[in-house]
């Protein structure tokens, strides 16, 4: 079964590691990610349709520099900005063109030079902002606060969550920050929002990630695709109690799992969007691999089913808003394949998951081979 | 600051009653117009932190406190995210706060309204 009227195929993947390159615009990093993708794909940039550039605080016009970099003339080339799901949102809208039947070939890049600092998505005015209520760490201080006191974790519990994140990009050359550390090492750095510490929020990285979308075309094929903005029905909210659940996710995967009667138990890989330590039990949980209040426990033993974030994901990887989405799928293709190097899983997984989340939405993809 | 100036901090569906604090142009569920309505005098911690970096362009200095809050209300109030006032008493979920207005000067024609949370005693 596929979501459209045609499979969608992922031909290549490629990626421009993530670290700090602050003489580099976008333009700067997306030509090593776009040449490996499409030497993979076996394509040259003459046999793209049309791209879509995943970027979210770069300047206006990014996507005519990105066009220009690559060498993509005379094919539409548009920019999709959602924060930090700016690249999936890229990724999904290319999905449902070749899937339609719309175009053969798309190229989808996400790209993003980050700075240092927060995290933020440019001054406002607004009233939470004026309030201090965006810095954007304080939501998962929140999310923090919850799930201790829900589930009785505890800080320490939570620390080795990001430390085993950290310790995982170790073994990957794409990750920027790949730390051999401990709980007690995450604990001791700075405190950024209670209780989380700076090494369990993910840190900014610069880079580019791209994926060649063919239709019916050799490699793993995206068998499903779900995206939504965030919805808030506060009479729900209220009726539940508000409480650790994300619920936009557990909505987006029963989806899925229901279009393509895939399920959490036939997936040997997740990537999800652990944006702080306590995301990765939280998005186990919405997303089917853990019971409710079991994520933590889940993330913790580790043993049996899907394999998470094998390359350290947004805590061990760095985050790069509209590279992101990208560069998980780059590493749930690479784990697909057998190419993943040392970090490869084995048994080679038949399929992945890609969760991506960014403000106001999230996106889901399922990958098999 | 005066309850009429304090209606402006929250507003209530006119046609499904949802309540939204700060006030918003519309409702967020169906659509419809909200109109200005008294902010609850206390409410309820459903999760806290305390903030040791601020963003830019917050009216105030790290490290300060922000809670998520449900308002007291008869028929359910509205869920948000506040700024809490520091007293020294540690902010637990499940407390209680009292809900007040206050303004902020910003160098521009009028001070900035809000609403902050202060801990109740015990």
């Amino acid at each position: 079964m596929n979501q459209g009227a045609h499979p969608v195929t992922v031909a290549g993947v490629g990626i421009h590691p993530f670290g700090r390159f602050p003489q580099s615009g976008p333009e700067g990093l997306v030509g090593r990610a776009v040449d490996e993708a499409l030497g993979r794909a076996g394509l040259g940039i003459d046999a793209i349709q049309e791209v879509f550039v995943g970027n979210a605080l770069g300047p206006g016009g990014v996507a005519a520099r990105v066009a220009e970099a690559i060498g993509a003339f005379r094919v539409p080339v548009n920019r999709i900005e959602q924060a930090c799901a700016s690249g999936s949102t890229a990724l999904r809208l290319a999905a449902d063109l070749v899937g339609a039947g719309v175009r053969d070939v798309v190229l989808v890049v996400g790209v993003e030079t980050m700075g240092s600092g927060l995290l933020e998505l440019g001054e406002d005015t607004s009233y939470q902002t004026r309030m201090g209520l965006t810095a954007l760490p304080l939501i998962y201080g929140l999310k923090a606060s919850q799930y201790i006191e829900a589930c009785g974790a505890s800080e320490t519990e939570l620390a080795e969550v990001a430390a085993r994140a950290h310790r995982r990009a170790v073994g990957a050359p794409h990750a920027r920050f790949g730390i051999d550390c401990t709980a007690e090492d995450v604990l001791a750095s700075p405190m950024i929002a209670e209780p989380l510490t700076r090494l369990q929020l993910a840190g900014n990285a610069d880079g580019a990630a791209a994926a060649v979308i063919t239709r019916d075309g050799a490699g793993p094929r995206l068998r499903g695709w779900s995206g939504a903005m965030e919805w808030h029905d506060p009479a729900e909210v209220i009726a539940a109690g508000w409480d650790h659940r994300e619920q936009l996710v557990e909505f987006l995967a029963a989806e899925l799992y229901e279009r393509t009667g895939v399920g959490p138990d036939d997936i040997g890989v997740v990537q999800l969007n652990d944006a702080a330590s306590v995301a990765e039990p939280l998005y186990l949980e919405s997303l089917g691999f853990a019971a409710r209040g079991d994520g933590l426990r889940r993330s913790l033993d580790g043993r049996g089913g899907a394999a998470v974030n094998t390359d350290g994901g947004l805590l061990g990887r760095g985050h790069s808003l509209g590279a992101t989405g990208l560069a998980m799928l780059y590493e749930l293709w690479l784990q697909l394949q057998g190419d993943a190097g040392s970090r490869q899983l084995d048994p080679r997984p038949k399929a992945g998951l890609l969760h991506s989340h960014g403000l106001g939405g999230d996106n889901l993809f399922l990958i098999e081979r | 600051v005066d309850a009429a100036l304090a209606t402006h901090l929250a507003s209530a569906c006119a046609t499904c009653g949802r309540r939204y604090v700060p006030a918003r142009p519309r409702c967020a569920f169906c659509g419809s117009a909200v109109e200005p309505v008294a902010l609850a005098a206390r409410a309820r911690v459903l999760a806290c932190t305390r903030v040791h970096r601020a963003a830019r362009g917050a009216l105030m200095t790290a490290p300060y406190t922000v809670a998520w809050l449900q308002e007291l209300e008869q028929d359910g109030g509205s869920v948000f995210l506040a700024l809490v006032q520091d007293t020294g008493a540690p902010v637990v979920i499940g407390a209680t706060v009292a809900l007040e207005a206050r303004t902020w000067e910003t160098g521009g024609d009028a001070p900035f309204l809000g609403v902050v949370a202060v801990p109740e005693a015990g």
